[in-house]
């Protein structure tokens, strides 16, 4: 297992230097230039002038080995634009995208996973049926449009909940008023997710109840409810897994436009600000940040596996 | 299984009697407005990263030397009055006395002449820095008096003064050697004089002022301005409808009618002093022939264009000089209709000639060329337009429409036979960095004009030192301004706002200058 990890580890350093290393370049040959000069009463001077603070005077080589010397202290410098230090800005983002991946996350789970698990159990019902259509109206809707709709209906209609935030300004921390808050954007982003878990529990639980062990249990005189979770579930739910491994870096990387369009300060709207506003510093940090997060849970999933599938060692 | 899914349910229902309880979320702490902005601010009006998203909060937080009146004229802010030597080459600002910064400290000349210091700095870069190239020195009187001394008069500085000019604290950035990298000052507590100080700032949320009781303009009586970070605009404007928001600005005039004919929701609309246009490089030889200049004015169909995209939220502009400057503006100039004929003909007699494709030829050339424009905006419809109205008159354009950043570096760099693009510019007729030839290079000529006369007069309007002189002078500009067409006026856009009816007491003025009255708002 030890030798798993390291060479995994090796991987990992490999895979962080590439991305890193295209990133950086294509920032800095990006069209535009690295410095942001977005008003039309902009002249050359003060273009220069800019320049040569922000360090951008510098050949592309020189910057690019600071960069890394300081990246390998873990110290990604500080955004140009925010003007403090990107590790703090992402250590106040992250756990605001957090709180709505997860949220997110847990609602899929937790309502995904049993409607693929009923829609297996019972296909071709109309429960099925249902499930299913909705899963494909959930995929084809597109999240900029979803969240105008809720906030139509919920803050403009019914006035029910917030439109943005994370929680009303000014006003004293209330736990209601932050749920308030979460409940939309979660929503939305909710609705990405999770067709996609429904869809794959529901065909991966089907094929393993056509499995020749079920049939086996079920002769055996094991109650079907036992069969099913005891056995069936934890063998489907390898292939739910990795989806969610695939996943889980995405809601981290930024629910970019769920995150724009409520307002939210996570790390979607920072990357696009970020991006935008040729804040270089922060850009290259989170790009770190996201490897990391892609690599970190390819690697869980894979232990993951491990524990669901004992047949399954490494190292 | 049951018992599993009986607990789901029962922390469901609780959580969503949480979510349920109704939640206001309307605007900011009781007797709050609330404003949207795209993006996280930058508290220093003089910083590079200085932009549209920080202009708002600045106006509220700074003074500068003058400001634009209600009653559209130049009035004194942090200065009372002030006069100018005879010569035009020094101006005088008398200031206010008992003037008190957010933390308490005094306002004085020293605070002005800091801030100017680092305006006319040129390795620091102030943003806007171009408009004060004419400052040679600023000098301290007294405390109560200050100086800026010019290299060339300029009867504009009184409007310059006025426009995103904030005079900054020097006690607050005292051992400081880099003011960009004060980030205490620029990115968490800025102090100024203005009606509305610091109160919270939460990143990428919003920020939220106070009010000022010791507001010399006098005290405000909306408790506190929250200024959302919300970059997607039709979030603005559900929030708007919802009562989140208290006013937006609607860049999009699409937008206006979801908010047409809500009862709690007043749109208004006045002219500004902007205009939009196409500026074509008068250093290619294409464009050199006045005729061919007055040929595309009259090849496009502004009135239409008007009312397709900006439901006639615009007039077609016959100048660089608005109406908005009621006595500068001259209404007796040349103007160009909508007429095709008429542009083939002066084209015709340019020696253009139709060629076997219809495409204009001239000595074995193709009047082709490529436009340069920002995706922003409507510029994309409006690109596609003037295409399709110069082809119809034989000429071929290229459309090169590129992201924000990326059109002002072509901008810069003068790589372009023609733009698109706008101005907005202080109420003043000086058309100076926008047309003379010394800031063709590196200044705000865009189309590279260099016209004798109209130089000429640029800088006698400078000069001028009473208001009937000058009114002479930008008189004739203008004349010549639509003859020889320096650049080819689109339109002035009208500035479209919103606001709920709860909110009175804005002054009529554009809103930006109207933020520098917050102190004279009021909810009910």
């Amino acid at each position: 297992m030890g030798w798993f990890l390291l060479q995994r580890a090796v991987q990992a350093l490999v895979v962080l230097f590439v991305v890193s290393t295209l990133t950086f370049l294509m920032v800095s040959l990006a069209p535009g230039g690295p410095e942001i000069m977005m008003t039309m009463e902009t002249t050359p001077e003060q273009q220069e002038a800019l320049r040569r603070q922000l360090g951008l005077d510098r050949p592309l080589l020189v910057r690019f080995v600071k960069w890394t010397a300081s990246a390998l202290r873990a110290d990604f410098g500080r955004s140009f634009s925010h003007r403090r230090r990107v590790n703090e800005l992402i250590a106040e983002r992250l756990p605001n995208t957090l709180l709505l991946g997860g949220t997110a996350l847990a609602l899929s789970i937790l309502i995904g996973i049993p409607a693929g698990i009923i829609s297996a159990t019972r296909r071709y019902s109309v429960v099925d049926h249902a499930v299913t259509l909705l899963s494909f109206i959930g995929v084809a809707i597109p999240a900029f449009w979803f969240a105008i709709l809720l906030i139509l209906l919920f803050t403009v209609r019914l006035g029910w909940l917030p439109a943005s935030g994370l929680a009303t300004p000014g006003a004293p921390f209330s736990l209601a008023d932050r749920l308030a808050h979460l409940l939309l954007p979660s929503l939305v982003l909710a609705t990405a997710i999770m067709p996609n878990l429904v869809r794959f529990m529901r065909s991966a639980l089907i094929e393993e109840i056509g499995q020749d062990y079920v049939r086996t249990a079920r002769a055996k005189g094991l109650p079907g409810r036992r069969v099913l979770s005891r056995h069936a579930i934890r063998n489907a739910l390898i292939p739910v897994v990795t989806v969610l491994g695939v996943l889980v870096p995405r809601l981290v990387g930024g629910a970019v436009i769920t995150e724009t369009i409520f307002g939210w300060p996570g790390m979607g709207q920072l990357a696009v600000a970020a991006t935008i506003g040729r804040d270089f510093p922060v850009v290259m940090g989170l790009t770190v940040v996201v490897a990391i997060v892609v690599i970190v849970s390819n690697l869980a999933v894979d232990l993951v596996y491990g524990w669901l599938d004992p047949r399954i060692t490494y190292g | 299984m049951r018992v599993r899914l009986a607990m789901i349910v029962i922390l469901s229902l609780a959580l969503a009697a949480g979510f349920l309880a109704p939640v206001a979320g309307g605007p900011a702490p009781t007797g709050g407005i609330a404003f949207p902005i795209v993006g996280d601010p930058t508290f220093n009006p003089w910083h590079p990263r200085h932009f549209a998203e920080s202009l708002f909060i600045t106006r509220v937080l700074f003074n500068g030397l003058t400001k634009w009146g209600k009653d559209s004229r130049w009035v004194g802010d942090l200065a009372e009055r002030w006069d100018i030597s005879a010569d035009g080459l020094t101006w005088t600002f008398y200031l206010r006395k008992g003037v008190k910064w957010h933390d308490g400290r005094d306002f004085t000349a020293e605070d002005v002449k800091f801030t100017y210091d680092i305006v006319i700095d040129p390795r620091l870069g102030a943003t806007g820095r171009a408009a004060f190239s004419s400052i040679k020195e600023v000098r301290v009187v007294d405390p109560n008096t200050v100086q800026l001394l010019l290299s060339a008069p300029q009867a504009s500085l009184v409007a310059v003064v006025g426009v995103n000019a904030g005079i900054i604290p020097k006690h607050a950035f005292a051992g400081v050697t880099d003011p960009w990298t004060h980030d205490a000052f620029n990115k968490r507590n800025p102090i100024g004089t203005g009606a509305y100080k610091m109160k919270e700032y939460v990143p990428g949320s919003h920020v939220t002022l106070e009010r000022n009781p010791a507001y010399f303009g006098g005290a405000p009586s909306i408790d506190t301005v929250t200024f959302k970070v919300l970059p997607d605009v039709n979030a603005q404007m559900a929030q708007l409808l919802a009562g989140d928001l208290t006013i937006v600005f609607i860049d999009n005039p699409a937008l206006v009618r979801a908010v047409r004919g809500r009862t709690d929701i007043e749109v208004s609309t006045l002219p500004q002093n902007n205009f939009y246009y196409m500026a074509p490089n008068h250093r290619k030889p294409l464009f050199q022939d006045r005729r061919v200049r007055q040929a595309f004015m009259h090849a496009w169909n502004r009135p239409a264009m008007i009312s397709g995209f900006l439901e006639g939220f615009a007039t077609p502009a016959s100048g660089p000089i608005t109406p908005v400057l009621k006595n500068y503006f001259n209404p007796n100039v040349k103007t160009y209709e909508y007429d095709r004929d008429r542009a083939r003909q002066l084209l015709a007699e340019a020696g253009w000639r139709p060629g076997p494709d219809g495409v204009l030829t001239k000595g074995g050339e193709r009047f082709r060329f490529t436009l340069l424009y920002p995706t922003v905006q409507y510029f994309e419809p409006l690109a596609a337009l003037v295409q399709q109205y110069l082809r119809a008159i034989g000429v071929e354009v290229v459309l090169e429409g590129r992201e924000f950043n990326v059109f002002i570096q072509g901008m810069l760099a003068r790589r372009y036979d023609a733009l698109l693009g706008w101005w907005i510019m202080p109420e003043d007729p000086d058309f100076f960095n926008y047309a003379h030839s010394s800031a063709a290079e590196r200044g705000f000529n865009l189309p590279m004009y260099g016209n004798r006369e109209a130089d000429a007069l640029l800088e006698a309007g400078r000069k001028a030192t009473t208001v009937a002189e000058r009114e002479r002078i930008y008189n004739r500009f203008q004349e010549l301004a639509a003859e020889d067409l320096p650049y080819l006026y689109l339109w002035w856009p009208n500035e479209i706002r919103a606001w709920n009816r709860r909110l009175t007491g804005v002054p009529g003025i554009h809103l930006r200058a109207a933020f520098q009255w917050l102190n004279e708002w009021r909810v009910r």
